[in-house]
C-alpha cells in the first residue's frame, strides 16, 4: 500500500486472532496426577510413612486442572461460534472472535478502535507553520509539508504493518482506513461574518 | 501469540489520536477525526467531523471556515439546543424535530 497526501487507498486485512487452546495441558495434568495417586495407594498398601505426601500432590494437580477448566470452559464451549462482525455506514468492517465480546470493556475498545481508524483521513497539504500566537511563520511551508507527509506516511506504514500480520480464519478487516469518507454531513455551520485579516 | 500481541499493539497505536503541532491550513477541505491538533490555524477551510474522536488544543479557526457535522455529533448539538428557542427558529438544522404535541424528536443515523 502506498498512500501519499490525499490519494485515497483501500486497505483490507485478514488478521488471525486464533486463541491458543489449553485443554491438552489440562488433560496432561490429569494424566500426571495418576502417578502420585498410584504412589499414594502403594504407600497405603505397604503401610509406609509419608503416605499423605503423594495424596497432597494428587489433590493439588486436580485443583489446578479444575481451576484451569473452569477458566477456559466458556471459550471452549464457544469454539464453534461464528465470528461477530461490526460494520459501520461507510462499510468499515471489524470482524472479531465472539469470545472477545464477553467483556464490555473489550466491546468499548473495539468500538473506539473502529471509530478511530474508520473515520481518519490523510491530512491535506498545509500552507505553513504558525507560532504560539497563531501567526504564520514566513517560508515555513516546506517544513509543514514534511510534518504532514511524515504523519500520513506513518499512518500508512502502521496500517501496512497490520496488513502484513494478516492471515488466518478469524478476521479483523480494516477497510478504507485511509480514504476520503462519503459525504454524510447533515449540518453545516457557516459563520458568515465580515472577513478578518489574514494572519501575518 | 507473539503475532497477536504485535497485532493488538499495532491496532492500539493506530487507534490513538495523531498529534499535529503548529500547522496552518488555508482553504483546505478535510476531516478532523482521528487527530489532535495543537496550536494550529484554520483559515477559510471546510472542516468535517463525523465523530467526537478529535481534539483541538490552542487552535485558531477563522470566521470564514465552515464546519460540517456528521450525523452523530449533530445529535449532540440537537440535544443541546432542545430548549433553545432561537435554535428552533434560526438554526433549524441544529435543533431537534418539534412535534405537534410539543415533544421533540432526535432520531438516529
Amino acid at each position: 500500500m502506498a498512500t501519499q497526501g490525499l490519494t485515497p487507498a483501500n486497505v483490507s486485512a485478514n488478521v488471525s486472532v486464533t486463541p491458543i487452546l489449553s485443554q491438552s495441558v489440562l488433560t496432561t495434568i490429569l494424566l500426571i496426577s495418576i502417578i502420585p495417586l498410584s504412589v499414594g495407594f502403594y504407600f497405603l498398601w505397604h503401610e509406609k510413612d509419608g503416605t499423605w505426601i503423594p495424596f497432597i500432590i494428587f489433590f493439588v494437580l486436580i485443583a489446578i486442572a479444575c481451576i484451569g477448566w473452569w477458566r477456559s470452559q466458556k471459550s471452549i464451549d464457544m469454539g464453534n461460534a461464528s465470528p461477530t462482525q461490526i460494520t459501520d455506514k461507510h462499510g468499515n468492517k471489524l470482524v472479531t472472535d465472539t469470545r472477545v465480546l464477553e467483556s464490555s470493556n473489550a466491546i468499548a475498545q473495539l468500538g473506539d478502535l473502529l471509530q478511530s481508524i474508520g473515520f481518519r483521513n490523510p491530512l491535506p497539504e498545509p500552507d505553513g507553520m504558525v507560532d504560539s500566537n497563531g501567526l504564520v511563520i514566513p517560508d515555513s511551508q516546506d517544513q509543514a509539508r514534511n510534518i504532514v507527509d511524515k504523519t500520513n506516511n506513518t499512518l500508512s506504514v502502521q496500517t501496512q504493518e497490520i496488513v502484513d500480520l494478516a492471515n488466518g480464519d478469524r478476521n479483523v478487516v480494516i477497510q478504507d482506513v485511509i480514504s476520503l469518507p462519503e459525504e454524510s454531513n447533515r449540518g453545516i455551520l457557516d459563520h458568515n461574518r465580515p472577513e478578518s485579516d489574514e494572519p501575518a | 501469540m507473539e503475532k497477536n500481541t504485535g497485532l493488538l499493539a499495532g491496532l492500539s497505536t493506530l487507534g490513538q489520536l495523531q498529534d499535529i503541532n503548529g500547522l496552518w491550513f488555508n482553504q483546505k477541505n478535510f476531516s478532523l477525526d482521528g487527530y489532535r491538533f495543537i496550536g494550529c490555524r484554520f483559515d477559510s477551510c471546510t472542516l468535517h467531523i463525523a465523530t467526537t474522536n478529535y481534539e483541538l488544543i490552542n487552535c485558531h479557526i477563522d470566521d470564514r471556515t465552515l464546519i460540517t457535522y456528521g450525523a452523530n455529533p449533530l445529535k449532540v448539538l440537537k440535544l443541546y439546543n432542545s430548549r433553545n428557542e432561537y435554535a428552533f427558529s434560526h438554526l433549524a438544522p441544529f435543533a431537534p424535530d418539534r412535534n405537534p404535541d410539543g415533544t421533540i424528536s432526535i432520531r438516529g443515523v
